[in-house]
């Protein structure tokens, strides 16, 4: 760490407000030159709020106000537009989360990086050139030259980011401000840019990084300050912070990691969640409505109270009856310039009775194909899937219909898989009745049951499902894909569009549902701390096939395959509670 | 919805707020609407005179206080006759423009649910129509069927078609690949009741929006056959023959041609004002 104790952003008492709603409120920040200090909070904290206040971009009709705004002792609270643009880039470098939408897609990245160069006039245009490769070789991209030439469209999620990285601190900015730089990215790519990242402090720049994701955090700042409802609740030394948080907010945050928590302990601090506070209906009630193990010896209500630190086996059949058989599942397409592309390659699993299997890969690994095949939503190339032992793929879909009800899905953006003229009601009607009838209230008992299981308040019918948050709208899903009563639910990365906390949430609601009704799950996702931590078994895939699939523990404890231990270790360590 | 999202960017309510006139501009187009179509069911009531009655001592008045919008060569009373022109006029707009529809949405919907043959099929026949300008194509038809209001309806209701058809094509085949399909699917939903619960009423909300957008155009093409003789005959009450009455004489009775044109452009202008007021309702939603 640098020795230099002057800071390089001092930040105090910010206040933004929006149409006099406050989004910030009475932050105070301080980074030293060479250190990274890590904003942590969830979505509507206000960290991106904070963030883009300090480069002058806070929005339109934000009310900006701070006590004192000095980037190395120069005060930039009152400086003019015109000014700002002399900042911006030049002395503080900006990464956003997105790449492929915050470069042109029309320019090629050599083109984006030297705009950034020409905004400090003191490079020719040849100097530019030879400063445009070094900055790519610098963060790291092979073949500089070529790259240079290309355009973002032809470079990988993780090529965008480290371009856009390379933009940033062109100019050698004192301050670097990376907002969700990693989000977007699979495991193994996110470790090489947080590496990049952290590589950049050793620059001489401050960083200010913003996520949500703690284990990011923990790999990268030196300091960490929580963020929850436009006020910072603590920070401090980043081991100190994660290491032993002394506010709630952040335990609960810490809490709500699922890697390092055994499958079966609860993730979500409170046992009812937001929004549970009205379900108290009974839980035999509950438990009529939707019957799928009749063992079941209380209601859900019962059961989210109740502290599970054990899995409870009751309810589940005898092992070794599988419920959904794949066999060599083979499916491929051919992409625009017509070559065919194998997604799906040789794939076989086998999911039984009240057991979850992970699928776990990076984006493009054919997970989502495959799901599509288990659905009967597309038909495999070659093998098969077998439903309760009987022929569920190569069917007309006529014949499959009747048998639909065994299957359901959840998908990771339930927004879009609602028709958005239904209400809440509606949908689960129209699920509930098997398509026949949109009315919601001759099924209002139903409805209000599903709603309770899913920790929703019944007067949540009449609500449109854009109205609704995103846990919400998940739980929504949820209780739709439950409606039919199906044994089988497959999630196609159910909570990875969720705030870490409302991830908690879901996968605890899941893991419930599962106990209650005894149901198989095929719980897809591409980070390894949700699927240990849902599944029982995992199935690792890369490029279309299954390269290692056993007991979850087993697997993450004794890795055998290459592409395994690359995930692994790419995976960021969450930080220990 | 598709065709909607790129306005979005310059109708946001922000706009809408800082031009409240955007407002009463709406406001007055229902209000002109309404005074059209009250003037298509009952001209009677408040027509003058029979836009008829030929009486040559009064012929080629000025405006005036007996007859606001001036007479005719034959001495009919303008005014009158702009009020009575209302209920062809609209009529035949409206007649096309379902015709339009109706035949946009069969060629639409089996294009977007057919199979790739079909969709490549109509995707073809449909070029081929787009290749002619619209008009062209009312007049073609009009070659061939003979000149006539039912004529110049089916006429301007096939040169309409095309575009709509393209419009409900592209809506359906976006809804039809859409999560909340595949939902359905998984529910164990038949595909005639995905197409008619989900897709239909999904796909066809903002074509309604299209129609009241096209209501005026088609209007103004009603108009125009008329203009060249090739709609309404001569003496009836009818926008564009009047038009075209009146141009042999735009030098000195200036007013035979203003005030029918002037109630083409009312009709057109409202019938743009309401529909894009309903595209912003469909997307503000």
């Amino acid at each position: 760490m640098n020795s230099n104790n002057e800071a390089v952003l001092r930040l105090e008492n910010l206040n933004v407000a929006f149409n006099g709603e406050p989004a910030v409120r009475g932050v105070s920040l301080e980074i030293p030159a060479g250190e990274c200090l890590a904003l942590v909070g969830e979505s509507g904290s206000g960290k991106s709020v904070t963030a883009r206040s300090l480069i002058g971009l806070a929005g339109t009709g934000a009310k900006v106000s701070a006590d004192r705004l000095e980037l190395s002792g120069r005060n930039l609270a009152t400086l003019s537009q015109r000014a700002w643009r002399h900042v911006r880039g030049r002395r503080i470098g900006f990464i956003l989360q997105d790449a492929l939408v915050s470069l042109d897609p029309l320019r090629t990245i050599g083109r984006e990086i030297d705009d950034a160069l020409r905004l400090g006039s003191e490079y020719s245009r040849r100097d530019r050139a030879r400063r445009v490769l070094s900055l790519l070789e610098d963060v790291g991209l092979d073949n500089p030259a070529q790259r240079a030439g290309q355009r973002s469209g032809e470079l990988s999620g993780g090529m965008r980011q480290r371009a856009l990285i390379a933009s940033a601190i062109a100019l050698d900015p004192e301050l670097v401000i990376a907002d969700e730089p990693t989000t977007a990215l699979d495991a193994t790519v996110q470790a090489q840019i947080l590496d990049l990242l952290a590589g950049l402090r050793e620059r001489g720049s401050a960083m200010l990084l913003i996520s949500h994701d703690l284990a990011v955090v923990e790999s990268v700042a030196d300091r960490v300050a929580v963020m929850t409802d436009g006020r910072i609740v603590e920070s401090g030394p980043a081991a100190q912070v994660l290491g032993s948080p002394s506010h709630d907010y952040t335990r609960k945050l810490l809490r709500a990691v699922p890697a390092d928590h055994a499958r079966g302990t609860r993730l979500s601090a409170s046992p009812a969640p937001a929004g549970q506070a009205a379900a108290h209906v009974s839980g035999q009630a509950a438990a009529a409505g939707v019957s799928g193990a009749s063992e079941a010896p209380a209601g859900p209500a019962a059961v989210r109270q109740r502290p599970l630190p054990v899995r409870v086996p009751a309810g589940r059949p005898p092992a070794g009856t599988p419920v959904l058989q794949a066999a060599g599942l083979t499916k491929s397409f051919r992409t625009p310039d017509k070559k065919p592309f194998t997604a799906v390659d040789g794939v076989s699993f086998e999911l039984s009775a009240g057991e979850t299997l992970g699928l776990v890969g990076e984006s493009g690994s054919g997970k989502t194909t495959a799901a599509r095949l288990v659905l009967g939503l597309a038909e495999p190339d070659g093998g098969e899937v077998r439903l309760f032992g009987r022929p569920w793929s190569g069917l007309p879909e006529r014949e499959r219909r009747s048998r639909r009800t065994l299957i359901g899905a959840v998908y990771q953006d339930p927004l879009s898989s609602f028709d958005p003229r239904l209400t809440v009601g509606q949908l689960l009607a129209d699920a509930l009745s098997g398509g026949r009838s949109l009315n919601a209230k001759a099924h209002a008992a139903d409805t209000a049951r599903l709603l309770d299981l899913v920790g929703l308040p019944a007067r949540f019918t009449a609500r449109g499902p854009r109205t609704l948050s995103g846990g919400q709208r998940q739980r929504v899903a949820i209780a739709r894909a439950l409606a039919p009563k199906p044994k089988i639910v497959i999630c196609d990365e159910p909570a990875s569009a969720l705030d870490v906390s409302v991830q908690a949430q879901i996968l605890d609601l899941l893991d419930d549902l599962q106990r209650e009704f005894g149901l198989s799950y095929l719980f897809i996702s591409h980070d390894l701390g949700v699927v240990r931590h849902m599944s029982d078994r995992v199935a690792v895939m890369q490029r279309g096939r299954i390269v290692e699939q056993g007991p979850a523990e087993q697997l993450f404890a004794s890795p055998q395959h290459a592409y395994t231990r690359q995930l692994l270790a790419a995976a960021v360590h969450p930080p220990r509670t | 919805m598709s065709i909607f999202s790129s306005r979005r960017s310059h109708r946001d309510p922000a706009l809408a707020a800082r031009f409240p006139g955007l407002r009463g501009l709406e406001i007055a187009a229902a209000a002109a609407a309404l005074f059209l179509v009250f003037a298509a069911c009952f001209p009677t009531l408040l027509a003058p005179f029979d836009p008829l009655a030929i009486n040559p001592a009064d012929a080629f008045q000025a405006p005036s206080a007996a007859h606001w919008f001036g007479t005719d060569e034959s001495g009919r009373d303008i005014y009158s006759r702009v009020v009575h022109g209302a209920r062809p006029s609209l009529l035949i707009g409206a007649a096309a423009t379902a015709i339009g529809l109706g035949l946009a949405l069969l060629l639409g919907t089996a294009a977007g649910l057919g199979g790739r043959w079909l969709d490549f099929g109509i995707g073809r026949i449909l070029e081929v129509l787009f290749a002619l300008p619209g008009l062209l194509l009312a007049l073609v038809f009009i070659a061939i069927a003979g000149p006539g209001i039912t004529t110049s309806v089916v006429a301007v209701g096939l040169s309409t078609a095309p575009g709509y058809a393209r419009i409900i094509r592209g809506q359906i085949a976006q809804v039809r690949s859409s999560p909340m399909v595949e939902a359905a699917v998984v529910l164990g939903r038949s595909p005639a009741r995905v197409l008619g619960r989900h897709i239909l009423p999904n796909a066809l909300a903002p074509v309604f929006v299209l129609g009241t957008l096209g209501l005026g155009q088609a209007v103004v093409w009603a108009s125009s056959l008329s203009f060249l003789g090739l709609g309404a005959p001569p003496p009836a009450a009818e926008w564009g023959a009047m038009l075209a009455a009146g141009r042999t004489y735009l030098g000195t009775a200036w007013w035979m041609t203003l005030f029918p044109g002037l109630a083409i452009v009312l009709a057109a202008a409202c019938s743009t004002v309401l529909g894009r007021a309903l595209q912003r309702r469909a997307v503000s939603r």
